[in-house]
């Protein structure tokens, strides 16, 4: 699991590519904090290189979401593969979760 | 380890070892030395001897020179006598009685005139000897048999007008024994030879003299005339009046006598080496001054036989040195390193796990001692080590047991009872990756119609597994309401949504069918889809539980036939992963459904797949619970 963070103005671009499993979940979650710590964040994240998501790593997902909502941000996750898509499907996550 | 001691070269110990290098390096040592010795020994010794060889034979000679100087001392201070009374021929015998009274070294004189000097009278010598009883005789020594002419001892003298001394000769005319005599010419005032007067010597005592110089055994003085016949030859008496070099023709291949001979001979002194065979000598020689040669031979063995003797004595106060020094040392060296075979066996009894283990106190502060101390330093860590890790084990082996004691809960909240009755065959198998796990099923058959619930905790483990026991209580509550499915996930969701602030989420499953008429009621939140009669159902996904509150789920309604068999499952399965990392994904358990959807009963059906999955991860560690639960509709 790769991330990468860039602050491009208002907006943070973040890059993320490989697994996120039970084997890294915690590093990924130590990887996405300053995410959740920043004031007003509009978060654009690209999954084009992104292979694989474990359920834990959905619910990190889904704490991002829930923290940038609270400071009235906006999180967009992009190029997602069809796979790890069908995973955000499956569980519904779709519906909170912006995907394009 | 067996194999390691077998390994070691030698059973000796580190001083024993030891004590044998610095005992081979000493000896080499040694022998180098003895061997240096031996050879500058051997040469300062025969130098030695050649010197004292020297010295003894210039003594002899001296004694010899002194003996003869007196004889001829003798005759040149009787000479004056012969002149004075010419006139009285009788009174030359009262002359020649005088010269052998008068020197116990002379045991014949006379004193010979030439031919007819006193008319009428040819031969005239008159001559005086001692007999072989010492008793002196005398008388006229010329005769018809006994021409004195001719006789060196005359003829010579008499000739040349020197005086001289004879070569060695057997005296048949007087006192019968081998004798040399000094003769003295006396001339008239012409300058003519009128008479030779002589002094025997008898050669006896030139050998006494020279048989005592003896400085080894075997060696031995010679003397030799001016023409090179043995006067005395030590122990080789039968080559008495013989030639010098009858013993260089009969010396045969012997190397360097010739030489010798020749050397002697020439009247120089030295000293010469020569060998007979195997054996080696040298000769010392040097002249008298009356023209003879003196010279003694010495066997270099002999010689040489003090300094193996003294060869003998070295090795062996060396041999005794080095076996002194191989205790010594062995003592000393034992003695020093007694402290490292303490220490090795406090340090095996440590090893063994006695970690009290006292180790040796040391009296000198060297490397041994810090090898004590590095010890000391090592057992304590030890100690502490060990200790540490009974405590992690302990409370490791607590935390393990707790946690199969709530894996022992959690597997009682999951039914056993597993349904299989005419309407209907169900049965379900759970399989968390670590003691306990976040998935779950339930399911309950109430006026015949029969709720079931799958469902996925998000994460795994303990956390997981409290959600679990949450969930799965919550569901069976909620259910007992009689409610509709989606008011039941509903409130399911509100009460797992209040006060969840970690992000955790459940996805659920709830299905409920009518055994009578096939009515299948469902609501899916998040769930992965089920498989019902080989094919996935389709769902409205909703959301799984506990993400938002109020959300509005749908519950969806379809009909089941007699035969129906579904499939309910959790992501476990779907995403089962090889070392690879490539998953069992919802293609493969399509084709699994295939292939066994249909036959056997439900337990069968669930135990294939869970034996499919497994097939596929070969062996790889389970990273997620896993639980299948079959139903087939009769």
């Amino acid at each position: 699991m790769d991330v990468s963070i860039v602050k491009e103005g208002a907006k943070t671009l973040v890059k993320l590519a490989g697994r996120v499993d039970t084997t890294n979940a915690e590093k990924f979650q130590t990887d996405i904090a300053p995410l959740m710590a920043d004031a007003a964040p509009d978060i654009d994240i690209d999954c084009s290189n992104m292979e694989y998501t474990s359920s834990q790593g959905l619910r990190l997902f889904l704490m991002l979401q829930k923290s940038v909502s609270s400071k009235g941000g906006s999180m967009v996750l992009r190029n997602m593969k069809q796979q790890v898509k069908e995973v955000f499907e499956i569980t519904g996550f779709s519906n909170i979760i912006t995907i394009i | 380890m067996e194999n390691g001691i077998q390994m070691k070269r030698h059973d000796q110990s580190f001083s024993a070892r030891l004590s044998l290098n610095i005992l081979l390096l000493t000896s080499i040592l040694f022998l180098a030395a003895i061997v240096v010795a031996a050879i500058s020994s051997h040469k300062l010794i025969a130098d030695e001897a050649t010197r004292s060889a020297q010295a003894l034979l210039g003594g002899a000679v001296s004694d010899i020179e002194k003996t003869l100087s007196g004889v001829e001392a003798t005759v040149n201070g009787t000479a004056w006598m012969v002149a004075e009374h010419l006139d009285d021929p009788e009174y030359m015998y009262r002359i020649t009685d005088n010269i052998v009274k008068s020197n116990p070294d002379i045991v014949g004189s006379a004193v010979a005139f030439a031919e007819s000097y006193y008319p009428g009278r040819y031969f005239f010598s008159p001559y005086s000897f001692l007999n072989e009883d010492g008793e002196l005789h005398s008388k006229q020594l010329g005769t018809e048999q006994n021409n004195y002419f001719q006789l060196e001892w005359y003829e010579v003298p008499a000739e040349s007008g020197e005086a001289c001394w004879s070569e060695p000769y057997f005296d048949e005319g007087g006192a019968q024994i081998l004798m040399s005599t000094y003769s003295l010419p006396l001339k008239d005032e012409s300058g003519k030879v009128y008479a030779v007067m002589t002094a025997d010597i008898p050669i006896s005592w030139i050998s006494e003299i020279l048989s005592n110089i003896k400085p080894y055994k075997s060696s031995a003085v010679s003397l030799v005339s001016r023409n090179g016949l043995f006067v005395s030859i030590g122990p080789l008496e039968e080559y008495a009046g013989k030639n010098l070099y009858s013993l260089v023709d009969k010396s045969g291949s012997s190397s360097g006598i010739r030489e010798l001979a020749d050397a002697i001979m020439s009247g120089e002194s030295g000293v010469r080496r020569f060998s007979q065979g195997a054996k080696i000598s040298f000769a010392v020689f040097g002249p008298l001054s009356n023209g003879w040669h003196a010279y003694m031979t010495c066997d270099y063995k002999e010689v040489l036989a003090r300094t193996s003797e003294m060869h003998m004595v070295l090795i062996l106060i060396g041999l005794l040195g080095l076996l002194v020094l191989f205790v010594v040392s062995y003592l000393t060296i034992r003695h020093l390193t007694r402290p490292l075979a303490e220490i090795s066996s406090s340090a095996l009894s440590i090893a063994q796990g006695n970690f009290n283990t006292c180790l040796p106190e040391l009296r000198y502060d060297d490397e041994i001692s810090k090898l004590r101390d590095s010890f000391e330093v090592m057992q304590k860590s030890l100690t502490d080590y060990i200790s540490d890790l009974k405590a992690t084990t302990a409370a490791n082996e607590r935390f393990e047991s707790e946690l199969n004691i709530a894996n022992a809960i959690q597997m009682a909240m999951l039914p056993r009872n597993f349904p299989h009755n005419e309407m209907v065959d169900l049965h379900a198998t759970l399989l968390p990756a670590r003691e306990v796990g976040g998935d779950l099923y339930d399911f309950i058959i109430k006026d015949n119609i029969l709720y079931f619930t799958v469902g996925d905790v998000s994460g795994k483990g303990v956390p997981a597994s409290m959600f679990m026991a949450i969930t799965r209580s919550a569901i069976r509550f909620i259910l007992g309401l009689g409610l509709p499915l989606d008011e039941v996930v509903y409130k399911v969701n509100d009460a797992f949504c209040d006060g969840n602030d970690t992000g955790m989420f459940v996805t659920l499953f709830l299905g409920s069918i009518n055994l009578e008429t096939g009515e299948f009621r469902y609501c899916n939140a998040g769930h992965n889809p089920i498989v019902v009669n080989g094919a996935f159902l389709p769902a409205v996904p909703n959301l799984a539980v506990g993400i938002m509150p109020g959300f509005k789920y749908k519950e969806q309604i379809t009909r089941l036939e007699k035969g129906a068999e579904l499939v309910i499952y959790t992501d476990g399965v779907t995403e089962a992963e090889r070392s690879d990392n490539s998953q069992y994904g919802e293609e493969r358990l399509l084709r699994w459904a295939a292939a066994h959807i249909g036959h056997g009963s439900a337990c069968d059906t669930c135990n294939t797949l869970v034996d499919d999955v497994h097939a596929f991860t070969d062996g790889n560690n389970q990273n997620d619970d896993i639980t299948v639960m079959t139903i087939k509709i009769k």
